[in-house]
């Protein structure tokens, strides 16, 4: 299989002016300016595979988007190196823009006034696709999408959720190899989510186009990505399988504890952290070094009438891992 | 009490001082006509003494004159009251201790001092390059002309005021404010003193209110007047004054009870 | 190639015209300011010449001519290109200019000229009757040589309008707050809208070779007038072409800095 996408050592130094405050502040930011560095993106490496659909996960500010932007191009990179397709992107040749894509879930790429169909027939032009192809594709994405009857509306009076719908259309179009997506479901209500996500997995799977997807969202890496890159402070925390995030990553164990009684929450405190699911069922949190002895501990000091031990939830597991 | 018209003042000169390099360039579009008007006179006189009464030293005072005076009677408040209108902002201003008209008209006398100080230079730079025509002997700086001064910034505050207003009842404004600035142009003496006007245009300036914003003072000033004409130039424009005053209470109670001014 | 593009540009007027006619109610109302304005225009010229017989070496006839140059070229501008140079400003500021980035196009193609608009069309009718106007008032005499010489110094004049309003638009990467920096451009214009004899002559000179924005309006009417302009032809070629190159170049360099900052 092809690496479509090799970055090495990707660093991003962002310089801002600082502005002070009050009125004497602006008039000595006349004189003289100070700056602050920001590290964006700090050396990170890694190679995607054809097909494959890869999740970025991280919390807000921890490089994601930044990553993106220079994969697109659109951003320099401070240091380090990019191939895409063969390309470097930052160098911006025509022929590797001819071939991705990228959406943000917070930018609105159609215009506005018009019908979403005259945005497609300007992006038709702009990407030189043949009338055939053309066509048949926008007819099976919205059928896919269910946006048949919204093509002629216009696009100011869409809910967000048409309009990203027919954004994700518009970004298609031409058939990309490679697809950025950022945020894509960003304020979305959870129906919306859902056929979004449905459309993206069913998309990677028929045309096996390679996906980078950012989120800060689990449950939209959970249902598409086998892959998962956990981003925080711009650095790579995780890269690897989902399903194996737990077991490698987390420290602690969860277990599901059925009691024989009505338990009050305190009394649990000391084994770890309490979930309740109802007076009687617990979910523990216990550190995986102390598991046995506080397990034991448990099962003796109460009426334990059922009991499962589980990896951890991957959102707990991703807070313990950001907040260190 | 002085102290909210301080918080208001600091606040507006913070704002303007940011936008800095904007109110330069504002200025700049005013300053042309003032330097490039005299010069088309200059070239129409072609040895006669004087045009319509003005000398050529006349003449190339009153453009000064107008961009001086721009600064201080000028008002650009209708912009911000429609954009105010439109974008659903009054709601906040209304529930203000400070009413609606004042916060407006410090705004506007902020903006006044500020741009007046930035235009230091540009006067400065106009009495240079027309030192040679320059004689302000002739002018007439009394009482009259600093009433007229007055009456001529509250009138256009008030019209501007109004104009921006009409954003309440009206859902379109553009087309109107371009007809507003078509006939104040025209008949405030903006382009060209109106004793350049055919005697039928002036005639019809004297009852407009435009030539009270910015023509009679210079008038006065450019010593054209006799004193009952003085007299009779400021009732008409007070009567002015207390039309567009009225007018503006009606577009208020009008556009209050519309949805517009709630901000929806 | 130049097919792809002349291709792509039959889209942008397809695309814009499908939005004007979104607004048909404002595109009426607009039409009719603009004849007021040029109505206003050819009051002022009017009231001008109430009191004198010629500015210079210009009668009455010849200021309406040069004036309808002036307004027809900035109309046309306006419709290809300075909508868009403006945009380009707001789409930085709100960020929308990296869809621009993406696109397998010219950048500077594209964001230049994506729009046009329709607003001039009153501007451009207006125009025409004020030079018709004052050609039957001037007792010039115009040959067809002289008017195809005038409209090749349109040509030029359009050029450098085009790179006059684009340097301003290209500052706005750097000066992001300054969002009424055109006014500068629209000041600078008002010089020629006027008869060049007003103008003392080292600011004559420098508004044919420094800032040739004579091109768009004086010299064409001299042209037309056969007022002996003709050797400022090759001047023109030679000016708006390397400003043109000029603008390209500081473009790509403003494209650059673009991306090496923003966030």
């Amino acid at each position: 299989m092809d690496t479509i996408i090799n970055i090495k050592n990707l660093t991003k130094i962002y310089r801002t002016r600082k502005k002070l405050p009050g009125i004497g502040g602006a008039l000595k930011g006349l004189f003289s300016r100070q700056y602050t560095e920001t590290k964006a993106v700090d050396n990170i490496s890694l190679t995607v595979e054809q097909g494959e659909l890869v999740g970025f996960l991280g919390p807000n500010g921890a490089g994601k988007t930044t990553t993106l932007k220079m994969l697109s191009g659109i951003l320099y990179p401070t240091n380090g190196d990019i191939n895409v397709l063969g390309f470097n992107p930052t160098k911006r040749p025509i022929e590797l823009r001819k071939q991705f894509a990228l959406v943000m879930g917070n930018k609105q790429q159609l215009w506005w006034d018009l019908p979403a169909r005259e945005s497609f027939i300007l992006l038709q032009a702009l990407y030189e696709v043949p009338e055939e192809k053309f066509n048949s594709r926008l007819k099976e994405m919205a059928k896919l999408l269910d946006v048949e009857k919204l093509l002629d509306k216009q696009v100011r009076n869409l809910s967000l959720g048409e309009r990203m719908k027919l954004e994700l259309i518009a970004a298609l179009l031409h058939d990309p190899k490679v697809i950025f997506l950022d945020e894509p479901t960003l304020g979305l209500d959870v129906v919306a989510q859902q056929k979004l996500r449905e459309f993206i997995r069913h998309y990677n799977q028929q045309y096996k186009t390679t996906i980078l997807l950012t989120s800060h969202y689990m449950e939209d890496i959970k249902a598409l990505c086998k892959r998962v890159v956990i981003i925080d402070k711009g650095k790579i925390v995780y890269d690897g399988d989902i399903n194996k995030l737990s077991s490698e990553q987390s420290e602690t164990k969860t277990i599901k504890a059925t009691f024989g009684q009505t338990i009050k929450p305190i009394a649990l405190k000391k084994y770890g952290n309490i979930r309740s699911l109802s007076n009687q069922v617990f979910e523990i949190d216990i550190p995986k070094s102390k598991l046995q002895s506080r397990l034991s501990r448990l099962l003796k000091d109460f009426d334990v009438t059922d009991l499962t031990i589980t990896e951890t939830d991957i959102a707990d597991v991703l807070r313990q891992l950001f907040t260190h | 009490m002085w102290q909210k018209i301080l918080a208001l003042f600091s606040i507006n000169l913070q704002g303007n001082l940011i936008y800095k390099a904007n109110a330069f360039l504002w200025m700049l579009t005013d300053a042309v006509p003032a330097i490039f008007m005299p010069l088309v006179w200059l070239a129409s006189y072609q040895g006669r003494a004087n045009i319509a009464g003005f000398t050529p030293s006349l003449m190339v005072t009153y453009y000064l004159a107008v961009f001086i005076i721009n600064n201080v009677v000028g008002s650009g408040i209708f912009d911000e009251v429609a954009r105010d209108v439109r974008e659903g902002q009054l709601a906040k201003h209304l529930i203000r201790p400070i009413s609606y008209l004042s916060t407006c008209y410090f705004s506007n006398i902020s903006w006044r001092i500020v741009r007046l100080f930035m235009s230091l230079p540009l006067i400065v730079i106009g009495f240079v390059v027309w030192h040679n025509y320059l004689s302000l002997d002739n002018l007439n700086l009394g009482i009259w002309f600093w009433l007229a001064l007055l009456l001529a910034h509250f009138l256009n505050f008030t019209i501007s005021y109004t104009i921006g207003s009409l954003a309440l009842i009206l859902v379109e404004t553009s087309s109107f404010f371009s007809i507003y600035f078509f006939f104040n142009f025209l008949l405030s003496g903006q382009i060209a003193p109106l004793a350049m006007f055919p005697s039928g245009l002036i005639t019809l300036a004297t009852y407009m209110p435009f030539r009270y914003i910015l023509s009679f003072p210079l008038e006065i000033l450019t010593g054209q007047l006799s004193t009952s004409g003085i007299i009779s130039g400021l009732i008409i424009g007070m009567i002015w004054l207390g039309v567009v005053t009225l007018a503006c209470k009606l577009v208020w109670n009008k556009g209050l009870k519309s949805d517009f001014a709630v901000g929806i | 190639m130049i097919k792809k593009y002349w291709n792509i540009y039959k889209v942008f007027w397809r695309t814009s015209l499908a939005r004007e006619l979104e607004f048909r109610a404002n595109f009426l109302a607009k039409i009719g300011i603009n004849i007021i304005w040029i109505g206003f225009y050819v009051i002022s010229v009017a009231i001008l010449f109430n009191n004198t017989a010629s500015i210079g070496t210009w009668t009455k006839g010849d200021v309406y001519i040069l004036a309808a140059f002036f307004t027809f070229v900035e109309a046309i501008a306006y419709t290809i290109f300075v909508r868009n140079t403006q945009e380009i400003a707001e789409m930085i500021r709100n960020g929308n200019f990296d869809g621009i980035l993406l696109r397998p196009v010219n950048t500077q193609f594209l964001a230049s000229l994506r729009f046009v608009s329709f607003d001039e069309l009153g501007t451009l009718i207006g125009s025409l009757a004020m030079f018709i106007y004052g050609l039957s008032q001037s007792h010039a005499s115009i040959n067809f040589r002289q008017i195809l010489l005038a409209l090749a110094f349109v040509g030029i004049g359009l050029i450098i309008f085009y790179c006059f309003a684009m340097t301003i638009t290209i500052m706005v990467f750097w000066f992001i707050k300054l969002d009424n920096i055109r006014v500068l451009m629209t000041s600078t214009l008002q010089l020629v809208r006027f008869p060049a004899d007003v103008l003392p002559t080292v600011i004559r000179r420098i508004l044919v070779v420094v800032l040739p924005i004579s091109f768009i309006s004086t010299i064409p009417t001299q042209a037309l007038l056969g007022r002996n302009i003709e050797p400022w032809a090759g001047v023109g070629v030679i000016i708006s072409l390397s400003l043109f190159i000029g603008v390209k170049l500081f473009w790509d360099y403003a494209l650059k800095a673009y991306s090496s900052a923003s966030s």
